[in-house]
């Protein structure tokens, strides 16, 4: 705990001294009032002790505490000596060991050669808007105000960037041959990210780099472009990877794969990414491997390649071709396994437009398809001609709430079938939001013939009469507590060969928290009680309460479930669980374990395991690497986090933080210094792809 | 002494009053006066009007002129100009020690070669070096140089550049020059 104090007072200290050092060098140079003061026509005033001229050689010198003002008074220039030459022709002013001050930046600089149009430095330290670093030359066009720098090495609070040149302008800095890293280790860092170009708003701490691909030592992976480096943190990380039991979805086709690793982006080329895994990795299901290409862009996108059940292709293309026109064409060919076969080409078109007095919308698409298709019954195939229609409109928001009305059609002939199918949707609906209630109820009523001679799983209609609705509270329900309560239910009146007739959803659900010190108290319902009221529906009821305490990484919980099943009708589930987090010397890990009691209560067997998992907080030259898993009741997750603010806090514990200057950190050996010493700032960071790319 | 025209002797006070002007040249330094009227008692000053010296010191022009013969000092004032080498100024008002040949200008004092202003200036008649005091400002080319808040030293010192007598400034003035000019500066 006194560590702890003392890590985060010296981080304020740093912080404080970051801030001040922030101040401090965006403080222009002041001329003291017993300054000589030398105006040099078109360029600067400057301020100065001592001044000499040289008829001979055309020149002056100004000496003593040097204080040069631009002209435009935006920049200032601190030197013990100034020398101007070029009187009587064209200006030039040098001095060894400048100080430039420009719009919030210091450039401390070897030398110093300008003209009348341009500052040049060679040889710069640069400090300012919370990062430090170097540059070969700093080149400031007195005219446009731009900068340009070249050979960059500079470091923030999250981040290391190389650059063979950039601009800057204000806080915005363009970098071509951009390198970054989050790394903070003794010799190379583990992993940069190199790329052709990047914008860096320095201020943010936020990096956007294109054209990248990550390096870790020989090991050259491209990225997605752009990539998004972002001083918030890493533990928001995506990780490519999920494990998880895959059950398998009747009305999406998707089958039964069992237990399934896959790596679920792993880029090949801009747009273009690979997902490789196995499924069937438990009993029951057969192994099976995964391996797909993807990409997209622009409106399009494709996946091909072998998943569970069969081998896949499907493109897509959807265009929008004016506001109001989208076309487009979409190939498929989808083996599910014993479902059905589809293979089919379709082209699309589809007119839409808001309807301003009905405050709704209205579109009409036609569509021309050849489609095949294998169901147990036998193959279909032939083409598929038609067109939908609908229309929604809904009265304006009142205190009273709102009526909507979706109305849409559709007909689809099938010429090789000798077939046609007609639906008709009427969708009324009422909706009430006031303050934390929220209320909707709609009644879907949908007449078809059901004529096509496809599956329900293309294109087959059938009848739908189905009443739904739900009320939901949310916010401060009682003092001190804060959660959520929601009724939903749904009914069909008639069956069909998804759903049979009856409640089919009835829901009762709620949840509380409350803060208590450090502790956060949470306690939650919920009920399911659709298969309650009619046994045979498609979902099992059941009664479930949980509490739970947790205070930072420690966590602790309790939860019961009582089901009601055509099976079986009892307790099901009696449940404690914790998660405890144990330092050890270099890394802090977090057991996972909940233990189910209900057989020893319903039939006095011994305890079952329901859950396990396990955190590892492991600290790198990287940031705090966590690595975790979860497996709750067959639910599995995965995660990985690098939280860099317990990466700078390390940095600055003593560690590696310097008590007097040190050498200049670079990105080929950034821990030269600790960054966080010299920059501050909050020490979080994150390193993500970003919602165009992928995660690194 | 060479008048222009008449010249009357006051018998009783011994002073020469030349009401047409006059040429007084001094046989010992060389310098020559002349005026548009004149008045002076051997021995003891000369006052002259609308007056123009040249020596080595340059070609002085001035309203009134008063040399106390004795102390070696010449006073000179109104519309007042020196014209030496590379150095030309006007000023309101000027004190000359011959003796020590300083010359100690105030002003406004106005140099048009070089381009200065500067309210007062001390020339040191035997080496041309300048000494800018108090409030002043110099100019060369793009430069402009301003005293300091409550006055500086601005030293203008002349030497040769291809032959041509030039001014250099600096504002760290030698210690030479401070000394030639101490009894001024006290």
């Amino acid at each position: 705990m006194a560590g702890g104090r003392c890590i985060r007072a010296f981080r304020a200290l740093l912080v404080t001294l970051a801030v001040l050092g922030g101040a401090l060098a965006q403080a222009q140079c002041r001329p003291p009032a017993t300054a000589t003061r030398l105006t040099i026509k078109g360029f600067a005033s400057a301020y100065f002790q001592q001044f000499r001229t040289d008829t001979e050689q055309n020149s002056a010198e100004l000496y003593g505490g040097v204080c040069l003002i631009g002209a435009d008074h935006a920049w200032t220039l601190a030197a013990d000596r100034v020398s101007v030459s070029g009187l009587q022709g064209a200006l030039r002013v040098t001095a060894a060991s400048p100080t430039l001050s420009f719009q919030g930046w210091s450039a401390t600089a070897g030398s110093l050669d300008a003209t009348s149009q341009t500052l040049s430095l060679g040889s710069v330290e640069l400090t300012g808007h919370g990062v430090s670093g170097t540059a070969e030359t700093v080149r400031l066009d007195l005219a446009s105000g731009a900068l340009e720098l070249t050979a960059i090495d500079l470091h923030g609070a999250a981040f290391y960037l190389r650059g063979d040149s950039a601009t800057l302008s204000g806080d915005r800095l363009g970098v071509t041959a951009p390198s970054v890293t989050t790394c903070h280790c003794a010799g190379p860092p583990l992993y940069r990210v190199d790329g052709a170009s990047a914008q860096v708003a320095v201020q943010g701490q936020r990096i956007v780099l294109s054209g990248g691909h990550v390096v870790v030592g020989k090991l050259e992976v491209p990225l997605a472009s752009p990539v998004t480096i972002d001083a918030a943190a890493l533990k928001a990380l995506t990780l490519p990877l999920t494990i998880e039991d895959v059950t398998g979805d009747a009305v999406s086709g998707t089958p039964a794969a069992g237990l399934e690793v896959l790596l679920t982006h792993l880029g090949l080329a801009p747009g273009i990414y690979a997902q490789l895994g196995v499924a069937g990795l438990d009993a029951g299901h057969p192994l099976a491997g995964i391996a797909l290409l993807r990409g997209g862009g622009h409106g399009t996108s494709f996946t091909f390649g072998e998943a569970p059940g069969g081998m896949r292709y499907e493109e897509t293309s959807d265009q929008a071709i004016t506001p109001w026109f989208d076309a487009g064409f979409d190939t498929r060919v989808l083996e599910p396994g014993n479902r059905d076969t589809l293979r089919e080409g379709v082209l699309h078109a589809r007119l839409h437009t808001g309807v301003a007095p009905l405050h709704g919308s209205a579109a009409l698409a036609m569509f021309a398809a050849g489609s095949s298709q294998q169901p147990s019954t036998g193959e279909v195939a032939g083409a598929r001609l038609g067109a939908r229609a609908s229309i929604a409109a809904a009265t304006p928001p009142a205190p009273w709430g709102h009526l909507s009305l979706r109305l849409g059609g559709e007909a689809s002939l099938y010429p090789d079938q000798r077939a046609s199918q007609w639906g008709v949707d009427v969708q009324p609906g009422y909706g009430l939001r006031a303050g934390p209630l929220d209320l909707q109820v709609s009644y879907l009523a949908r007449f078809t013939d059901g004529g096509s001679p496809f599956t329900t799983s293309l294109d087959r209609l059938e009848p739908v009469e189905r009443p739904s609705g739900s009320v939901t509270l949310a916010g401060a329900l009682a003092p001190g507590w804060r959660g959520s309560a929601r009724l939903a239910a749904q009914i069909d009146l008639v069956g069909n060969s998804s759903v049979a007739a009856g409640v089919n959803q009835l829901d009762v659900s709620g949840s509380l928290t409350r803060s208590v010190g450090a502790w956060q108290l949470s306690v939650s319902g919920d009920a399911v009680l659709a298969g309650i009221v009619t046994p045979n529906g498609a979902r099992d009821g059941y009664l479930q309460a949980a509490v739970g305490a947790s205070r930072g990484d420690l966590a602790l919980g309790a939860e019961a479930r009582y089901r009601y099943a055509p099976a079986y009708v009892g307790l099901d589930l009696l449940q404690v669980s914790a998660a405890v987090p144990i330092a050890l010397p270099g890394a802090v890990v977090r057991p996972y374990l909940a233990l189910d009691l209900a057989p020893t209560v319903t039939s006095g067997a011994l305890p079952t395991i329901s859950g396990h998992g396990l955190d590892l907080t492991l600290p790198t030259c990287c940031g705090a690497l966590k690595l975790g898993y979860r497996d709750d009741g067959g639910t599995w997750t995965v995660s990985v986090a690098v939280d860099l603010q317990t990466h700078m806090a390390q940095a600055s514990s003593g560690a590696t933080c310097p008590t007097r200057a040190r050498a200049t950190p670079t990105i080929a050996d950034p821990a030269a210094a600790a960054p966080v010493c010299a920059a501050g700032s909050d020490g979080t960071g994150i390193m993500t792809g970003a919602a165009t790319g992928p995660p690194l | 002494m060479t008048p222009d025209g008449a010249q009357s002797y006051d018998i009783s006070t011994g002073v020469t009053t030349l009401p047409d002007g006059g040429t007084v040249i001094d046989q010992d330094t060389g310098v020559r006066l002349h005026a548009k009227r004149l008045t002076y008692v051997d021995g003891a000053y000369i006052d002259a009007s609308t007056v123009t010296v040249s020596g080595a010191f340059g070609t002085l022009t001035a309203d009134k002129l008063h040399i106390d013969v004795p102390k070696a000092v010449l006073t000179a004032s109104g519309d007042l100009a020196l014209t030496r080498h590379a150095l030309r100024l006007t000023a309101v008002r000027l004190t000359y020690d011959a003796g020590r040949q300083v010359a100690d200008f105030t002003g406004p004092v106005t140099g048009s070669a070089p381009d200065f202003q500067a309210s007062r200036l001390l020339l040191d008649a035997a080496s041309g070096n300048v000494l800018l005091v108090g409030d002043y400002r110099y100019a060369s080319g793009p430069l402009t140089l301003t005293a300091p808040e409550g006055g500086g030293r601005l030293e203008l010192k002349l030497h040769q550049v291809n032959g041509s007598p030039v001014y250099d400034a600096a504002t760290d003035v030698s210690s030479e020059l401070l000394a030639r000019f101490a009894a001024e500066l006290n």
